[in-house]
């Protein structure tokens, strides 16, 4: 085979510098100035000659250059940019060799995306970026008087959309004299080893960061020097850490302040603080043990600002980000708790995997996390046991567990291969069966005795596509044990945009071929390389229907998405297909009003309602007979800049971007004999979509309920309420009392994540979506060829992975 | 419109849309400016009449009405706020209100400030015949909450009693209110419908003597024929709760 020669790839450096802003705006509480600080220090106690900081120090400067804001910040007690002095190009070559090793200070800072060590300036890739960001005109200047007793400085600067740097550094003298040139004198060189960075022409409100740091509250919450002794408390703290911001002639030693003082040294009982303390706490993650060496939970006399909220973890002396989200803590102390953990080293090193780049923030589904989550939930309880707050309910506490358990599995979702609730739909089918009357022996019930009649039935296939189909129409009933009944077979042409009515005689029921009790007549629509079209209509033979079990009208609302597998619209982006089925389950004639609009969807967080934008469908008096269904096509929603004008105006923020299709089906006039009243809101069904915005985590399920029912054989179950589905525990199980007898907290959410994923995957078989890892089990689970028993080890198998991937494997 | 929402890192100005053209965040500044003016007027007053509560939450009928009214002088005599965007002038308002005045966060459809606001619909001598507790488990009611035709109706059953209402009386109303629109969209119901049904209420309140509450809301909830007759108006709200304690 010949071998290929080729060039680089051109790289934007511009866009990479702006998403690098990004990054930080969306992770960082304070933005590029909070992340500057943490880079910035973090590369110098990198560099540190003594592990006990001894004679290191780090300033923070504001000065001017040339009439503009400039920020200048250096370190001493360390080593300097040390190794060779490569050129660029030479830089170049050893990356690709990947022979960059720790000492290589200067090549890794000169290069981006090279951490190589774990010490010193240019270990972290996108701190040297950062610093780029901070200036406006993304220009900095470096300077380092190294251990070996060489000068050097250099210079990076964007030209155009390119990152630009001297292709060989400045030594000695000529470093000494371009410092000077550079700043317009207002620099002289490092009189000590250590690394200086030049920030040129600083971003504004990185000035009014840096300036607050000289103000007392509220503004010194938003500083730098707050960012400082927020992020390197504990360093501070063990090290005596000497930091020092300057401006002109005012200087400030970093040191521990109110609030966060209070919170790192309370002591349980004084100053009104109430405090929990647990030291080595073992961790099995991968079959080996690991120690958390310490969490630390506080609860403050006063309600805490969000920064302060909640436990985080600290790595390398630095806070990291949150650990404690999604955990229900008791709501007398949910504002006022906040707390810590820090790991022992071999246990940090498996938790800066779970870091987002920016070093803010950690990913719940990497590994270990949910070992030092459980941890931690196993200490709140303590904590919470400790104030006296564990009186509450059993039930509730075990419905508190439930939502963990659901927050957790929503969070591994992906991994899992689970459908989430926005995952339901998206396939939605291009043919919709209508059962347009169905007529049962006697009216008002939907009992049929063996020997009478069920029928005729009247179907409607609809097909919303541009093509015509060839498919084949299968009627069948079916009962719980017993093989289904074919009372129907058929081939059906549809041409497009049409449909196709099909009628089935009536046929009697035999008592040979069912058993006593509730049975479905399923009706399917199958056309090659299409997701099928159903619909089930509910009796009863030889009893009477168990009151009524779903609602008296249910209600379908589907659209066809542009995109596959997500519910991002983009301006221009046409929602088709839209349907509202509109079924009446019992055996009473109803009369009703049905609605259907788009509306943006309410924001709790400002408290915004749902607003309507604009009317689909409003339908008054509709005669809905007894066992039948309606179907009302809605004209395709275009998303365009007049009808969602205010929503495309607003922030891309995932709360002021969501819009809804709404639906619901209120009675027209009372019905006696259901006792259903007028004006009762019967169903609703929604669809919500995302405008420019990718769709949130979605939950796999909207709700978890418990029900306790001991003569309920089930462990557990869904159901589908609303527009999701709810989940439902059995707490009357005998299997459920064994393990809350054992009261041991793991056991007993082990047991609920279980039952959970079990009846996450059954639902997700229902709406036949197999994702991710659950894929490859689709064609062993849904291959009608199969026999039962092979089809239950396949589901076994899935229940196996998920199970598996949830235990942290 | 555009209301401040926050000062705490700079402005922060919101709408219910998004943040507002430069035009809109001057009348913002305008609205913030008579928030504050507003509020600490009444801080004055409240204090000066000893009416201030002492804790969050502790506060009586006469302080939160007076708050109220407070509310409503912003919206009733400016042209910068619209009903629609009044939860964001709660937090607009909420930057100045000192932390007594504020009550713990029940939700979107049940806070507190709209409540007071609520409550400054009646006059002074009305809202007196009933303790704050006692409003605000009137305005918690899922039947209530949202439907301002219930002011209409009960300014005037207020407006006949001479006496004050009794926690009993409440504590009867609210359910019965409760189980009789279960589920109902009362924006399907003409003003006639809504007032018969909370008029059968009141009627049910004031008859049931010594009748379990639970037959009551069990007869209530199933008689769905008697339910028809009273929207349609066939039989009176009295005539209904006469039946409904025959069963």
């Amino acid at each position: 085979m010949t071998s290929l020669v080729g060039v680089s790839m051109p790289q934007n450096d511009k866009a990479l510098v702006d998403q690098i802003i990004r990054d930080y705006e969306n992770d960082a509480p304070g933005g590029i100035p909070h992340g500057l600080q943490k880079d910035a220090i973090q590369n110098g106690i990198g560099a540190a000659n003594s592990k006990s900081y001894r004679d290191w120090t780090m300033c923070f400067e504001l000065i001017t250059i040339d009439r503009q804001w400039a920020l200048v910040f250096w370190d001493e007690g360390t080593c300097g940019l040390t190794g060779e002095l490569l050129a660029t190009t030479d830089i170049e070559n050893r990356m690709n060799a990947e022979t960059l090793g720790p000492n290589d200070r200067y090549a890794r800072f000169m290069s981006r995306f090279v951490s190589g060590g774990n010490y010193g300036p240019g270990m972290f890739g996108r701190g040297k970026l950062v610093f780029t960001a901070a200036s406006k005109k993304r220009r900095i200047l470096i300077d380092s008087y190294r251990n070996d007793g060489q000068y050097i400085a250099t210079e990076r600067w964007l030209d155009g959309v390119t990152l630009k740097q001297l292709e060989v550094p400045k030594l000695g003298s000529d470093a000494h004299d371009f410092i000077k040139q550079r700043t317009s004198q207002k620099l002289q060189p490092l009189k000590k080893p250590g690394t200086r960075i030049t920030i040129f022409n600083i971003a504004d409100e990185l000035v009014e960061y840096f300036n607050n740091s000289f103000l007392q509250l509220p503004a010194y919450k938003n500083s730098m020097a707050y960012a400082i002794e927020e992020t390197w408390w504990e360093l501070l703290l063990k090290y005596n850490l000497k930091i020092a911001l300057i401006k002109g002639s005012n200087q400030m030693d970093i040191s521990l302040n109110s609030p966060l003082s209070g919170i790192i040294n309370a002591k349980d009982g004084i100053d009104s603080f109430r405090a929990f303390d647990k030291q080595n706490i073992p961790v099995t993650i991968g079959g080996t043990q690991y120690r958390i060496k310490q969490i630390k939970l506080v609860v403050s006399p006063e309600e805490l600002d969000d920064d302060l909220k909640g436990v985080w973890v600290q790595r390398k002396g630095m806070k990291i980000g949150s650990i404690s989200r999604n955990m229900t803590v008791n709501n007398r102390i949910s504002n006022r708790l906040s707390g810590f953990m820090t790991l022992e080293s071999d246990l940090e090193q498996i938790i800066e995997n779970a870091e987002n780049p920016t070093h803010y923030g950690l990913i719940y589904r990497s590994q270990g996390m949910k070992q030092l989550r459980d941890a931690l939930r196993s200490a709140i309880d303590e904590f919470e046991s400790a104030l006296g707050l564990s009186n509450t309910a059993s039930n509730v506490r075990s419905q508190k567990q439930l939502m963990e358990v659901l927050k957790e599995l929503n969070d591994a979702a992906q991994d899992l291969g689970l459908a989430t609730q926005d995952s339901f739909g998206l396939n939605r089918s291009l043919f919709d069966i209508i059962v347009k009357s169905l007529l049962l022996p006697t009216s008002g019930t939907l009992r049929v005795d063996f020997g009478e009649n069920v029928g005729p039935i009247e179907y409607e296939i609809h097909n919303h596509d541009d093509v015509d189909y060839e498919g084949k129409f299968t009627v069948c009933i079916k009962q719980t044990g017993i093989t289904p009944v074919n009372i129907h077979d058929s081939d059906v042409s549809i041409g497009a945009r049409s449909l196709v009515k099909v009628g089935i005689s009536a046929f009697s029921l035999l008592q040979a071929q069912f058993v006593t009790g509730k049975a479905t007549i399923e009706a399917v629509f199958t056309a090659p390389n299409r997701t099928p079209a159903k619909a089930v209509r509910t009796i009863f033979i030889g009893e009477d229907p168990i009151p009524l079990v779903a609602a008296p009208v249910s209600l379908i609302l589907q659209c066809r998405f542009p995109h596959a597998d997500t519910r991002r619209l983009e301006i221009t982006d046409v929602l088709s297909n839209i349907s509202v089925k509109v079924t009446n389950n019992t055996a009473h004639a109803l009369k009703v009003n049905l609605r259907s609009v788009v509306r943006y969807a309410e924001n709790k967080s400002v408290g915004r309602p749902p607003i309507d934008l604009f009317d689909l469908c409003n339908q008054n008096d509709i005669e809905l007979p007894a066992n039948s269904e309606l179907l009302y096509a809605i004209t395709d929603i275009i998303v365009d800049t007049n009808r969602f004008a205010p929503i495309l105006q607003s922030s891309l923020h995932i709360s002021e971007r969501t819009c809804e299709i709404y639906a619901a089906v209120h009675l027209r006039e009372t019905c006696a004999a259901l006792g259903l009243r007028r004006a009762q809101r019967l169903n609703k069904a929604t669809v919500r979509f995302y405008l420019e915005v990718d769709p949130p985590g979605q939950s796999i399920f909207s709700d978890v309920q418990e029900s306790n029912d001991p003569t309920d054989v089930r462990q557990s179950w869904y159901k589908a309420e609303g527009s999701g589905y709810t989940f439902f525990l059995n707490i009357g199980h005998p299997t459920y009392i064994i393990y809350e007898k054992v009261a041991n907290e793991l056991l007993s959410k082990q047991y609920k994540q279980q039952q959970m994923i079990t009846q996450a995957y059954m639902l997700a078989i229902e709406n036949d979506i197999f994702k991710g890892n659950a894929a490859e089990y689709k064609a062993g689970i849904t291959d009608q060829n199969l026999a039962p028993i092979d089809i239950i080890r396949r589901f076994s198998e899935m229940l196996g992975m998920g199970l598996f991937k949830a235990a942290g494997m | 419109m555009t209301v401040i929402i926050s000062k705490e890192h700079g402005t922060v100005y919101k709408t219910l849309t998004g943040f507002g053209t430069p035009e809109e965040r001057i009348r913002a500044d305008q609205l913030d400016q008579l928030v504050e003016h507003t509020i600490n007027d009444l801080v004055g007053k409240l204090d000066a009449e000893n009416l201030l509560p002492k804790a969050a939450g502790q506060g009586n009928v006469s302080c939160y009405w007076k708050l109220g009214k407070a509310l409503r002088s912003i919206t009733d005599h400016t042209d910068l706020i619209t009903t629609v965007e009044l939860p964001l002038l709660w937090r607009n308002v909420k930057l100045y209100l000192p932390p007594t005045l504020l009550y713990k966060d029940r939700g979107v459809n049940r806070e507190h400030l709209w409540y007071c606001y609520r409550l400054a619909s009646y006059s002074y001598e009305l809202v007196l015949k009933m303790k704050w507790s006692q409003w605000v488990t009137l305005f918690d009611s899922d039947g209530i909450n949202q439907e301002a035709r219930f002011d209409t109706w009960f300014g005037k059953k207020l407006t006949a009693r001479t006496n004050e209402l009794s926690r009993g009386e409440i504590r009867s109303f609210v359910p019965l209110v409760n189980t009789l629109l279960k589920n109902i969209e009362l924006s399907q119901f003409n003003n006639n419908e809504v007032t018969a049904c909370y008029e059968a209420c009141w009627q049910l309140m004031n008859k049931m003597g010594s009748v379990p509450m639970d037959k009551v809301k069990k007869t209530v909830s199933s008689d769905v024929k008697m339910f028809d007759s009273l929207i349609n108006l066939t039989i009176t709200p009295e005539q209904y709760a006469d039946e409904i304690l025959k069963k």
